[in-house]
């Protein structure tokens, strides 16, 4: 991963980033069905929408993934262990916590302009200050969040 | 909408999430350990890319051959971004990047995330006119480095300062790795088989 990130940068200028698909690809069907709000928007103004680089690679995530799983042999689960053993399994108590999270995880993102592939790997890599900050906020948050909600019985 | 950067992008992203699921940082176990920094295969996942990339990039960067590209530092959204994006991956097992892969690999509650990652986005995007005075314009410093900082208030040579922070992102990797001792990732020893970090995860993370 380290080495695909180097060679990224080295030969097409461009470094491993995961969360402004998700605005792309929001912003690029809003712009079929209602142009003015997203004109009018100022952050989506700003942003690159519609397939660019970043959602090829994401969608290429999904495929290459999905290949690494095949070859694998696994059987696909429903749901992690862990999650299982702390909340049982009721589906829709699952899904609204991905919700929920999903929803989070792209408002924090685009809020601090990257996510973990973006800032962390792409980021620390060159120690860029704005990357660094972001680790630390991700652990001062993410470290109680995780130890309480999954706390040992 | 430029067809090379679509090609390069599949690619590239294929291979990616093959290490993805290869390093099994897919796993809400896998993540809620490495956040809680009881599991530490999360973490040593990211840190060996890292470090890897940087001893790459850093020197060729202060060849003049690489072009550096650090996102725009603004202390205030910075931190509360990262604070908000790591309790979003505690609540959802995922990042942005690892629902993706999730995704691949069939689960549903990853379909859920991304979901809700859109709806994320939309109301980044509604909020951002009243976001932006207070945490995106202060305390806003452009796309700085770390050894650029040191470069530029202490004079330290770039470079330099790159070398010894990338020593202390691997002491730290050798630290994790001894604190590790024989905990896999999330599962059950029947399941990975081993108790350790898997080899080719490890591999995994340097490719």
């Amino acid at each position: 991963m380290g080495l695909l990130n180097a060679l990224l940068l080295i030969f097409y200028g461009k470094l491993l980033g995961a969360s402004t698909a998700y605005v792309s690809v929001t912003g690029g069907l809003m712009g079929k069905f209602s142009p003015g709000f997203i004109a009018n928007n100022q952050y989506f103004s700003q942003t690159p929408l519609g397939i660019t680089f970043e959602v090829a690679v994401v969608a290429g995530v999904v495929f290459g993934a999905h290949l690494a799983f095949r070859r694998s042999g696994s059987k696909k689960e429903e749901f992690s262990d862990a999650w299982l053993s702390r909340f049982g399994p009721n589906r829709v108590k699952r899904y609204l916590f991905a919700f929920f999270g999903g929803m989070l995880l792209i408002f924090g993102a685009r809020l601090a302009g990257g996510c973990t592939s973006g800032h962390i790997l792409s980021g620390w890599a060159q120690l860029s200050v704005s990357s660094l900050l972001f680790g630390i906020g991700v652990f001062a948050a993410g470290l109680p969040a995780a130890r309480i909600i999954f706390r040992r019985a | 909408m430029d067809i090379v950067d679509i090609v390069v992008g599949l690619l590239v992203g294929a291979v990616w999430g093959y290490i993805l699921y290869k390093a099994m940082v897919c796993d809400h176990g896998c993540v809620v350990g490495g956040l809680s920094m009881r599991n530490m295969t999360m973490l040593l996942v990211i840190m060996t890319s890292v470090v890897t990339t940087a001893l790459i990039i850093y020197p060729l960067s202060s060849l003049g051959m690489v072009s550096l590209i650090p996102k725009p530092t603004y202390v205030l959204g910075n931190l509360a971004g990262g604070a908000i994006l790591g309790i979003g991956m505690a609540v959802a097992g995922y990042c942005p990047g690892t629902a993706a892969a999730s995704l691949g690999a069939g689960k549903a509650d990853a379909l859920v995330t991304i979901l809700g990652g859109f709806v994320g986005a939309v109301l980044y995007a509604v909020a951002f006119p009243w976001i932006k005075p207070y945490l995106v314009e202060p305390m806003a410093y452009g796309k700085i480095t770390l050894p650029g900082l040191l470069a530029a208030k202490l004079g330290v040579p770039s470079l330099a300062a790159a070398l010894f922070i990338i020593a202390l992102f691997i002491a730290g990797i050798v630290f994790m790795s001894r604190f590790q001792a024989d905990r896999a990732c999330g599962v059950t020893a029947g399941k990975t088989g081993s108790g350790t970090v898997p080899p080719e995860g490890v591999a995994a993370d340097k490719i």
